[in-house]
């Protein structure tokens, strides 16, 4: 027992340092995260308006890598490298399906799918924590909210547009059709927000949101709702992603990949030396560059001047685009009008130095009227990140001038076989 | 109020508790006689310094100085049991007689064994350890040996292939670019890094690697490898149960050099050598080009040569310069230390200069309690290759006047010259490492041991990448397309630790002894990451950050801490029979939020056969059997468990927020569950020794990192805890003495390694994750197989080349998540991906063989060597794509081949990863005493080194499909997990060293 009893003792001994120990450290597992943000700090009154503008931020982003990636995929541009996975973009390979979903400031190969569902499922977090708060305790809520559901129903039409088909929230799988009434949805609570506001800001997105709503029922195959949603757009109106050369997420990555880094990306041969009855159309702004040698070694390098600088703003929702949907969707003499006032107010664009007169378009066929529309929103709407949606929507025989290239490209490598962009296989898992 | 500097309640425990261990010892014992001596190594005849000499009996003992002398006071009258022990060292105990008053002589040789029973082990115990009671195999580098014979000049060359089931994967064979990564037992962990924990002297190590452009540099190599005295390798959660989470891919310990009692004695030792890049010609890839009808093929080496008079690559320079010192006395011992290394690349404008200095101090208050003191510093410099060599890769005659192209400044290089690239870019690493620790052992009464280490490891690195504005802007070098760029990158990593444990020994009966240990640890990692960049210069002058015309700036702080645990109990019979249990329970805080703590439970067994009564084989002796079972984890990354946004610059350059990291509330550790038995064994009176080792292994819970589905409207990966993968293999070291007695010694030494392991289970949803390039982890098959199709028929279009038709692939047969070769063709369109092999080694071998000639030469030489599987050479597929340089795009005739790069280009990079190696050749000379006197020197030697000297033997030189010769498959890059043989990356280099070693 004596010698029990001493073992007991030792081991009481032992033991008595760790114990006290562990009861003293109990903070020692407190990390700090200095540079990041946890999400159950973000339900906060305070935070609405960094909500709001992180919806615009993430769309902005994703829409600038868009105008880019959309753009080889969809004959905008096209890609003069030997190397990169871009090229793999403008094929319209398989290979796009097992692609890591890279964010929207990355540049391995253009990001498309998850920069807009990123938008996407920000802007409906923001809708919910912002609708929880009172009006008392957010300034300007219906502006927030009117500006979170305006963005979201972009991504949601993006998406719709684009996508072949389209994951929600991890979940089962959903039609365009589907996904463009979701966004006509967005668009709609936007406008109950902001449809009496006054301010500046409010109007530009009350304007966005018809532009975008028109734009949903044009894909919905919708004329009168176009016709009452476009027909609302005040003239000039322009809404753009607001991009910076200062924050390399923010750049203008059309002019990123085809002005900075020449020899990467090129615009595509069709747009090259357009005219409107032999006079130069200024809309497409392109400069060939004869002494860079492309990295592929054997394309023609063209570079745009539609964007200036690392910086420029991207538009994608505009009063000429309203007009030009109209114009579609209404087609006569209508649409010739629309056409010739656009070619008439070409000076108004930003990056049109001058009225260069352009002749006004005269028809009275109507295939030879949709065809010019068609056209016209070409030239328009060039790297604006229309042309995806325009392409399957108007893929029409005898309609559409621009069809999806098939054989093989520039460099003998084959087109693959998708037009709308697949479902990646992360979301197939 | 103001208050003064306050410790928390944790401080102030911690401060109390090192107070506590170091008041209230007894004084000493008066003296009463004195024996004394030297102590040497047996086979060499070297004096050893650092052995622990004592007399358990009467608690007195002291250590042997730098020459191996020794002397121990106050000794009663009367006849004792004197022990000497050594790491690394079988014990010895000598009866020694004093009479009162006298000095008695007791010289001791102590004998280098490898299965050292009775060696101290420190690594995976409560403490430290006679080997003889660890139930799991532990392995040890005795590095002032290996220095002796085939000096080395970095840790890796050190660690090598010396341990049975440790591979190491080099990172390239630039100069200060490359770590490798360590492999022990193989991969078990599908989305966490499987490196293995580090510690030196107790003191968890940074080895983390900061990745660049086709290049990484490691941590590890900052360490002297003069300093270290000796490695101790543990493998497993069976071994490292004791370190808990983070400890599944094994534990290494460096156990640095320390002082001896005695006159101050100098080490000097001047090195100088040579590394070179072996047979350029044909470590690069031809590259073809077919210009107006006509085929070229250039070889960039032989093609500089021939143009310039000179070859394209150079001899880099190695020097180093290395002074220790140590002496001290009984109470007080130090070891200092200074080097300085000096390395030139096989490239001009790639080079490192480092300089290292330690100081480790050992103080004896009294019998119970000691303190040591370790400091080191290292400063180093380093300017990386860049990315030179994919240049030669990447090129064409089609950019060579002289080979048929068109005239180009390229000459035939990919992008850029390597004039271009050495006048074009800086790219610097400037680290500034300190490293502190104390350790204190403290023994209140015989039967109560306790050790509290507490050390820091302190790393800053600066890492700029200046890329000069060109004259001929805006043409130029990557990003910045020749208008200049510059990014300065600070990375300051914090590691603490704080280790406690005590012991106490008890005897239950004169047989049957327990020893009940119980620890608490402490561990914090803290990385502060700072980038600036800046874009575009306005003129050529300019290459600072803030005088580009862009600037974006960065930075994040990274914290994690451990909060460990431990109760050990162990039973001994006449310590020879051991039953050892323990329980390790972990807090971290990169555990979600609804998880709890994580416990490690181990159990392990030895039983020393041979010193039993019964044992009458002595033709085999000794003979232990052991085996051990035990659990660890493996953390997941700080902050994996939480939802979480990160700052970005919003609309009109305000500040937004954008989704970052989904996270995982229910995240916790993956749990490695391992089970291992084996014996060491001596024959033919310990002329040969075996050590035999078999494991399995079995990741519970392993970390999955899968992919968040994009419509969750987050980026990248989140780590589930869902899968499981099965690791097991078997390990024998083994070591023969042919010829024991002079003039003629020959040592042979062989560790063989076999690993392999299988996905059980992604978990609920996943059967398959793809990884990069044909490889990917598949429920059923080993982690990272490469699974692709595979194209078995296929006709030409037209003629006997160009483009294929009528594709027909393997159709697979069903196995696991995927699909096995065999099936019958079907249109590829229609094809699985099957299964071609493994990526990983599954074999590993080192065979060693020393040669002692007249006690004064030693001849060795070494042979490495893996294999087992496949391995993908990530950049051939390039060469037919996208560089369209190789020989069978150009030609187009192998349908396969056409086949194959029209369904998936993958395969075309595989190619069977077996080789021997010849890894070290090293000659030593011991030049003799009266000559070394003569030089005013105690004792001199003078040694020579060379590494990585040839294959011995390929399985295979050329790619499976397209038959492109891979020059070598060994380089990687250290800091990714399963990327496979990355070709972009510099070969290995060779090397050859000369040191002369003078002690005086």
């Amino acid at each position: 027992m004596l010698r029990f009893d001493r073992l007991l003792r030792r081991k009481t001994l032992l033991f008595a340092l760790p114990v006290l120990l562990l009861t003293a450290c109990d903070d020692l597992l407190e990390v700090e995260l200095p540079g990041q943000v946890r999400s159950q700090d973000l339900n906060h009154p305070r935070l609405a308006g960094v909500l709001a503008r992180s919806v615009q931020g993430d769309f902005d982003c994703a829409l600038s890598a868009y105008v880019w990636g959309g753009g080889l995929w969809a004959n905008d541009l096209y890609q003069t490298d030997n190397f990169s996975r871009a090229r793999l973009t403008q094929l319209r390979s398989d290979e796009v399906l097992n692609f890591d979903q890279l964010e929207c400031d990355q540049f391995t190969f253009p990001p498309i799918y998850l920069p807009f569902q990123i938008s996407r499922v920000q802007g409906e977090q923001a809708v919910e924590i912002i609708s929880g708060f009172s009006n008392e305790e957010v300034a300007d809520r219906d502006l927030l909210l009117g500006t979170a559901h305006a963005y979201t129903g972009y991504s949601y039409e993006i998406l719709g547009e684009t996508m072949c088909e389209l994951a929600v929230d991890g979940g089962g799988r959903v039609s365009r059709e589907s996904v463009m009434m979701a966004a006509e949805d967005q668009f709609t609570s936007a406008l109950q927000f902001v449809e009496s506001a006054a301010s500046g800001e409010a109007r530009s997105i009350r304007n966005m949101a018809r532009v975008g709503r028109a734009r949903a029922r044009l894909n919905l195959g919708d004329a009168a709702g176009v016709l009452e949603d476009a027909g609302q757009v005040d003239a000039g109106f322009v809404r753009y992603a607001d991009l910076d050369l200062s924050d390399d997420r923010l750049y203008n990555r059309v002019f990123n990949y085809v002005n900075r880094n020449s020899g990467n990306s090129s615009v595509h041969p069709s747009y090259v030396d357009l005219e409107v009855g032999g006079i130069p159309d200024p809309r497409v702004p392109l400069e060939r560059l004869e002494d860079t040698l492309p990295f592929d070694g054997v394309s023609e390098l063209w570079v745009q001047h539609k964007y200036t600088d690392l910086g420029s703003d991207i538009p994608f929702a505009s009063w000429r685009e309203a007009q030009l949907m109209i114009a579609e969707v209404s087609g006569g003499q209508t649409a010739v009008d629309i056409i010739n006032n656009l070619r008439a107010t070409v000076a108004n664009l930003p990056f049109v130095d001058a009225d260069p007169g352009l002749p006004p378009f005269v028809s009275n066929d109507e295939g030879q009227i949709r065809a010019q529309v068609w056209e016209e929103r070409r030239r328009e709407l060039f790297l604006q990140g229309t042309k995806i949606g325009d392409m399957l929507r108007l893929d029409i025989p005898g309609v559409s001038t621009d069809d999806f290239e098939t054989g093989v490209n520039q460099r003998g490598n084959p087109y693959g076989p998708h037009t709308c962009y697949p479902l990646p296989d992360q979301e197939r898992l | 109020m103001r208050s003064g500097p306050r410790l928390s309640p944790c401080g102030t425990l911690t401060f109390a508790t090192v107070l506590v261990l170091g008041i209230g010892a007894p004084p000493i014992h008066g003296q009463q006689g004195v024996i004394t001596g030297s102590a040497e190594d047996a086979r060499s005849g070297q004096p050893l310094a650092s052995v622990q000499l004592s007399i358990s009996t009467l608690d007195i003992g002291v250590l042997s100085d730098a020459g191996g002398g020794y002397q121990l006071t106050s000794v009663p009258p009367g006849t004792h049991t004197l022990t000497a022990q050594r790491l690394g060292y079988e014990t010895v105990n000598q009866q020694v007689t004093v009479a009162a008053g006298q000095t008695v002589v007791a010289d001791i040789e102590l004998t280098q064994a490898a299965l050292q029973l009775d060696a101290v082990v420190v690594t995976g115990t409560a403490g430290g350890t006679q080997r003889r009671a660890i139930g799991n195999v532990v392995d040890r580098v005795d590095a002032v040996s290996v220095q002796e014979v085939t000096p080395v000049t970095n840790v890796e060359q050190l660690l090598g292939t010396r341990v049975p089931g440790l591979a190491m994967q080099a990172a390239g064979g630039t100069i200060g670019g490359g770590q490798s990564q360590i492999r022990i037992r193989g991969s078990a962990s599908v989305g966490l890094p499987n490196d293995p924990l580090v510690y030196i002297d107790g003191v968890r190590m940074n080895i983390d690697r900061t990745e660049g452009r086709r290049q990484t540099t490691g941590r590890l190599n900052d360490i002297n490898p003069e300093d270290i005295e000796s490695i101790e390798v543990i493998k497993g959660p069976a071994a490292a149960t004791l370190y808990g989470t983070e400890a599944s891919n094994g534990v290494i310990q460096i156990i640095t050099k320390r002082g001896a009692a005695g006159d101050v004695q100098f080490d000097a030792s001047i090195g100088l050598g040579t590394n070179w890049l072996m047979d350029p010609a044909n470590q690069v890839f031809p590259n073809y080009a077919t210009i107006d009808g006509q085929r070229y093929v250039m070889n960039i080496v032989e093609a500089e040569e021939q143009r310039f008079g000179e070859p394209l690559f150079r001899y880099g320079a190695l020097q180093e310069y290395s002074l220790a010192a140590r002496g001290g006395t009984d109470r007080i011992r130090y070891f200092a230390s200074f080097n300085r290394n000096d390395q030139d690349g096989w490239v001009d404008w790639n080079w490192d200069l480092r300089q290292t200095g330690r100081l480790n101090l050992d103080l004896t208050v009294n019998d119970r309690l000691s303190v040591a003191v370790n400091g080191s510093m290292m400063s180093g410099l380093t300017r990386l290759a860049g990315d030179f060599w994919v240049q030669t890769m990447r090129g064409s005659p089609r950019t060579a006047v002289d080979f048929g192209g068109a005239e180009s400044p390229l000459r035939g290089f990919g992008s850029r010259t390597p004039e271009a690239q050495r006048d074009g870019q800086e790219w610097m690493f400037d680290t500034e490492r300190k490293n502190a620790s104390v350790s204190v052992q403290f023994s209140p009464w015989p039967w109560f041991q306790n050790r509290l280490i507490a050390g820091v490891d302190l790393t800053d690195q600066v890492e700029t990448n200046t890329v000069f504005r060109e004259s001929n802007a805006p043409n130029g070098l990557w990003r910045s397309t020749g208008l200049g760029s510059r990014d300065v990158l600070g990375l300051e990593t914090q590691l603490k630790t704080f280790d406690y444990s005590g012991t106490v020994n008890y005897d239950l009966t004169p047989q049957l002894g327990t020893a009940t240990s119980v620890g608490f640890q402490f561990y914090e990692k803290k990385t502060w990451d700072v980038r600036a960049q800046g874009d575009e210069f306005a003129t050529e002058a300019l290459s600072t950050v803030g005088a580009a015309a862009r600037l974006t700036a960065f930075e994040d702080i990274v914290e994690n801490v451990t909060v460990g645990f431990y109760v050990q109990e162990q039973f001994s019979w006449e310590d020879r029979i051991f039953l050892t249990g323990a329980v390790r329970i972990d807090e971290n805080s990169a555990f979600g939020t609804d998880f709890g703590s994580q416990t490690y439970p181990k159990v392990s067994g030895t039983w020393v056969l041979s010193e039993e009564s019964f044992w009458n084989l002595d033709f085999l002796n000794p003979l232990r059997v052991r085996g051990a079972w035990g659990a660890a984890g493996r953390q997941p990354d700080t902050f994996a468990a939480q939802r979480i946004f990160r700052p970005v610059t919003g609309p009109g350059l305000q500040p937004a927020l954008t989704s970052n990291n989904f996270g995982n509330a229910e995240l916790g550790p993956e749990r490695g569950e391992e089970f291992e038995i084996g014996f060491d064994a001596g024959l033919l009176d310990e002329r040969v020794q075996i050590a035999f080792t078999q494991y399995w292994k079995s990741t519970q819970d392993a970390i999955v990192n899968a992919p968040v589905r994009p419509s969750l409207g987050f980026p990248g990966t989140q780590f589930i805890n869902a899968g499981q993968v099965d690791n097991w293999g078997t390990e024998v070291g083994l070591d023969i003495q042919i010829l024991q007695e002079n003039p003629v010694r020959w040592d042979l030494g062989v560790a063989f390694g076999y690993n392999d392991n299988e996905i059980v289970s992604l978990g609920d949803d996943l059967e398959d994750l793809a990884i990069r390039r044909g490889r990917r982890h598949t429920v059923g098959f080993p982690l990272a197989g490469f699974h692709d199709f595979k194209v078995v028929s296929a006709d030409f279009v037209s003629g006997s080349s160009g483009a294929v038709t009528n594709r027909m692939c393997d159709g697979g047969i069903a196995s696991g998540g995927g699909f096995v070769e065999g099936g019958p063709a079907v249109p590829c369109g229609d094809a699985p991906r099957v299964y071609w092999g493994n990526t990983h080694h599954t074999w590993t071998i080192n065979a060693n063989s020393t040669l002692t000639l007249f006690d004064d030469w030693r001849v060795f030489a070494s042979v490495q060597g893996q294999g087992g599987g496949l391995v993908h050479a990530d950049q051939v597929p390039a060469k037919h794509t996208s560089w369209r340089n190789s020989l069978a795009i150009q030609e187009q005739t192998d349908p396969i081949f056409m086949g194959t790069l029209a369904q998936s280009r993958n395969p075309t990079g595989l190619i069977d990863n077996g080789y021997l190696n010849f890894e070290e050749l090293g000659v030593q000379y011991q030049i003799q005493s009266e000559l070394a006197q003569r030089l005013g020197a105690e004792r001199a030697s003078i040694a020579l080194a060379m590494r990585n000297l040839g294959f011995i033997w390929r399985e295979e030189w050329r790619t499976k499909i397209g038959g492109v010769r891979v020059p070598d498959v060994r380089q990687g890059l250290g800091n990714q997990e399963f990327i496979g043989q990355q070709d972009s990356q510099a070969p290995l280099s060779s090397s050859g060293l000369v040191r002369l070693r003078i002690s005086f």
